[in-house]
């Protein structure tokens, strides 16, 4: 490869990184000030690419072959989206701003699946490509290669807003009051300055940086409704990577993973003793790795205060209540009805039943990590599909069944005790990110890896034995086999180790100065819940017949946390009645009608504006209800 | 008496600032010592160094004979030490008895099980324990909803559960009523006579140190100015000068009991002027 191939590569890299900082120089500025890990900001990202195409060729006809119409659709695009931003804001996040990480975090991924079927309905499912922009699609030569006009503008774009970004936050009275409210909220809010209206502010200028960032993607990528996840966790790791709230950061990092793609394609496929490497196909798992390296020796992130590990207003831990008699008859009860759930309701229900029971021990296991250990997770589908393709692999070489059902687990807890001891110095949003690269690391991995993973296809064929063949009778060994792991759970989040896990989480420094390995523990919490979740892919690829990379993506593991939320985070039966209710809403859903992710995403929001203490316990509901009955007679009695 | 816990020439630098320089000190065995001094003298730092959340940037801990420093917190512990915290810290998700069975439970090495059934809320050591402290009333109270001289007490339960050697008390009585700052320090010191259980605590309610402490060391700026009994502190005019700020004279310290030790006895610039 010559030098100048590689100045190719490079200049394209640079575009790709600029691209990059825009949506996440917005995302960081968003998360310095309100602390909210903002899924929704993907979705900002695909609505500008969407609405600048449709800006773009109404004002072509207004503007022919000029520039303007491109420039001026830019700015459309950033000043809808930066609208739609603030109402968001508004509306939806300025009443949870108190509630607990996780709850925010879910919230803006129903945000995410209203924008997407928003999308879907206005543009639909084609790929828009955006017009040619006159003047900006040629080529330049350089050293006799043709580089296009348009990333030597991109790039240029990037940095002169890297420049206005950091004058507006050095120089300006809006930067001084942005840096004091990411420096200390409580103090800043003490001093009179005015949150409500500086929040707003601040997500719609993020906004509109994703927005525009959108637009100015069109002539490079045409308008797609895969956008919002595939540059949310691009921008994640370049947020993370930076460290949470820092631009020069954000600059910094989208530069590192520029160069770094550039770098890989540039190498082309390399032989290590004898296997084919392709680098240019890994280039997203090795984003990924650059980024968990740099969290293992920087655990806040290259410009990152380390962040104090409880940064929200500390919230009143909720007690796991050791179940008494109540509990365990509503356990039996539970147990009658779903042994002769099939009889009586048929194989359509055996069918869904089992997706619940499934669903209920992968959030089970999230609960025992999550709940119990304190350690958010955003990336537990990790597990799942390390189990789910783990069984696919034992069953195509011949090994029986059984032998698959055994070795998932295990092959999940061992990847998860070497990732346990890799994190065991990060903690808190960043433990949360890093799991979410392990997951999306996996997931490129299962795409590209083709010989082991069937790559986009996944694995086929990988039925139980016949006996097991009647979804009934699939549904009654998963019903065992769940049944014992719920089990399980429970009883071990009453154990000794249980109760250390939460002493850890409660007060760890309180815990270590009573002779608790804490991290020991944790890590320990984190391989246990693996195995858990691994035996949930294994059941899963054999109901579904088959894995594929789905099983290893984002909204799986989101998915988890909303099942979680909705059931509680400690609450014993809560991982049960969570998976149940969103399995059920979701089946029920996606049968009546096409955009059944929006009305997820409703209920999602519903739920969580409903109940922002988190926890939709029957005990929360009967609060909330009882609060509001109150307020009726109130009013009545005046 | 033998030493329990020995301090030399503890230094930690927090960037710029220098929190102990070269301090040294020792604890007997069921002695109740009082580490005094004005705010940001070190007291804290001096635990945190002294439990394993610190690392020294010079000098040794050891304990009972052996080198400590720079063990794990849990290590530490597990070897003897017990602590509380300024802040009063306490296991908030469960009840206080759940609380202490689980430091039992840790002094017993029996933490980390999960195969082996539920943890034992009941048994003697843990009613023990909760009837000791005086909690009876709360034990089945989640420990988030305590007040805060309930939180000190079930804190200092916690840590007795730990059966420690030497208890380091970070300013046990602040914020607590006259009565019951009593209660709690005559809790302490019973267990420092009767069990020979060592005593390290911080404090600025003069009352309580001297009406506990055998022995008293005052930290000044990373610094031990002065270390002797009671008596002879409250005589002393560097500890009086530390304290506010300008040197009085010394009032006449015959009967004082012992003299002070101090840098004054290994010839510091800063000379207690005492007789």
């Amino acid at each position: 490869m010559s030098l100048a191939s590689f100045a190719i590569q490079l200049l394209n890299g640079l575009a790709s990184a600029s691209s990059l900082f825009l949506v996440a120089a917005g995302l960081t500025l968003i998360f310095g000030v309100t602390r909210i890990v903002n899924f929704a900001h993907g979705s900002f990202f695909m609505l500008g690419a969407y609405v600048g195409w449709s800006a773009g060729h109404a004002l072509a006809a207004a503007f022919p072959a000029s520039q303007l119409a491109f420039w001026l659709a830019v700015l459309t695009a950033g000043a809808v989206v930066a609208a739609i931003g603030a109402a968001i804001e508004a509306l939806i996040l300025k009443r949870i701003y108190a509630a607990p990480e996780l709850l925010q975090l879910t919230a803006t991924f129903g945000v995410l699946l209203i924008a997407g079927d928003a999308a879907l309905a206005l543009w639909g499912p084609e790929d828009r490509l955006g017009p040619r922009v006159p003047g900006l699609s040629g080529v330049v030569p350089v050293m006799g290669y043709r580089v296009p006009v348009y990333e030597l503008v991109l790039i240029a774009i990037a940095v002169a807003v890297f420049v206005v970004l950091t004058v507006l936050l050095r120089r300006t009275r809006f930067g001084v009051l942005v840096r004091a409210a990411a420096e200390n909220r409580e103090l800043a809010g003490a001093l009179g300055i005015d949150q409500a209206k500086l929040y707003t502010a601040v997500f719609a200028l993020g906004s509109f940086l994703a927005g525009a960032a959108g637009a100015l993607a069109l002539p490079r990528e045409p308008a797609n409704l895969a956008m919002d996840l595939a540059v949310i966790a691009d921008a994640f790791v370049v947020t993370v990577l930076g460290g949470l709230g820092s631009i020069p950061g954000a600059f910094v990092a989208a530069l590192a993973i520029g160069v770094t793609k550039a770098l890989c394609i540039a190498a082309g496929s390399i032989d290590i003793g004898g296997m084919t490497l392709a680098l240019p196909r890994l280039t997203r798992v090795i984003e990924f790795i650059v980024m968990a390296l740099v969290l293992l020796v920087r655990p806040a992130g290259l410009f990152g205060a380390p962040v104090a590990s409880t940064p929200t207003a500390a919230h009143e831990p909720t007690r796991l209540v050791p179940p008494g008699r109540v509990a365990a008859w509503a356990a039996i009860a539970i147990a009658l009805v779903a042994l002769l759930l099939p009889a009586l309701f048929g194989t359509y229900a055996a069918v869904l039943a089992t997706d619940i029971l499934i669903a209920a021990l992968f959030t089970a296991s999230l609960q025992l990590l999550t709940g119990s250990g304190g350690m958010a997770s955003f990336g537990h589908a990790a597990w799942f599909g390390i189990g789910a393709y783990a069984a696919a692999r034992v069953v195509l070489a011949g090994y029986p069944f059984a032998v698959a059902l055994v070795a998932a687990p295990i092959v999940a807890a061992i990847v998860a005790a070497a990732f346990a001891g890799v994190s065991s110095r990060v903690s808190g949003i960043h433990f949360a990110m890093l799991t979410l690269a392990l997951a999306q690391i996996l997931w490129s991995a299962a795409l590209d890896w083709t010989p082991v993973t069937g790559g986009s296809n996944g694995l086929i064929g990988i039925w139980p034995p016949t006996a097991l063949a009647d979804p009934s009778h699939y549904y009654m060994l998963t019903l065992a086999l769940c049944a014992t792991a719920l089990l399980a759970l429970v009883a071990i989040a009453f154990t000794p180790f249980g109760y250390t896990l939460r002493a850890s989480r409660d007060a760890p420094l309180r815990a270590r100065a009573s002779g608790i390995a804490v991290g020991k523990r944790r890590r320990e919490a984190i391989w246990l819940s693996a195995a858990f979740a691994g035996l949930a892919g294994a059941l899963y690829a054999f109901s579904k017949g088959g894995v594929g990379p789905d099983s290893l993506a984002i909204p799986r593991s989101v998915d988890a946390l909303v099942m979680l939320l909705l059931g509680g985070l400690s609450a014993v039966f809560g991982p049960l009645a969570g998976a149940a209710a969103l399995t059920w809403l979701q089946d029920t859903l996606a049968r009546s009608t096409e955009y059944w992710h929006a009305a997820t995403g409703v209920a999602i929001l519903a739920l969580v504006l409903a109940f922002p203490d988190g926890i939709a316990t029957l005990g929360s509901v009967a609060r909330t209800l009882r609060r509001s009955a109150a307020a009726v007679r109130r009013r009545a009695v005046r | 008496m033998t030493a329990i816990l020995e301090l030399s020439g503890l230094t930690r630098r927090f960037g710029g600032v220098t929190a102990l320089r070269g301090v040294s000190f020792a604890v007997g065995e069921g002695e109740l010592v009082a580490l005094i001094g004005p705010n940001g003298a070190g007291k804290t730092t001096c635990f945190n160094v002294i439990d394993g959340t610190l690392r020294p940037d010079a000098g040794a801990v050891r304990f009972a004979g052996a080198r400590i420093d720079g063990l794990a917190p849990e290590t530490i512990a597990r070897r003897g030490i017990g602590r509380t915290f300024q802040v009063a810290s306490t296991f908030g998700s469960m009840t206080v008895r759940e609380g202490i069975a689980i430091a039992v439970a840790a002094r017993e090495r029996r933490d980390g099980r999960f195969a082996s059934g539920p943890l034992a809320t009941h048994s003697a050591a843990i009613d023990g324990l909760v009837a000791a402290a005086g909690v009876e009333a709360l034990a089945d109270q989640q420990c988030s909803t305590l007040a805060w001289g309930d939180a000190k007490r079930v804190e200092l339960a916690l840590v007795r559960a730990g059966s420690p050697r030497l208890m380091l008390l970070d300013e046990p009585a602040a914020g607590l009523e006259p009565d019951a700052r009593r209660i709690l320090m005559r809790e302490a010191s019973a267990l420092a006579r009767s069990e020979g259980v060592a005593v390290l605590f911080s404090e600025h309610a003069m009352d309580v140190v001297f009406g506990f402490a055998d022995r008293v060391v005052v930290l000044d700026r990373g610094i031990v100015i002065a270390d002797g009994p009671p008596s002879a502190i409250r005589a002393s005019a560097t500890v009086a000068e530390a304290y506010l700020g300008t040197p009085i004279p010394a009032p006449d310290a015959t009967g004082a009991g012992g003299g002070v030790s101090g840098p004054a006895a290994r010839g510091s610039a800063r000379e207690p002027r005492q007789g």
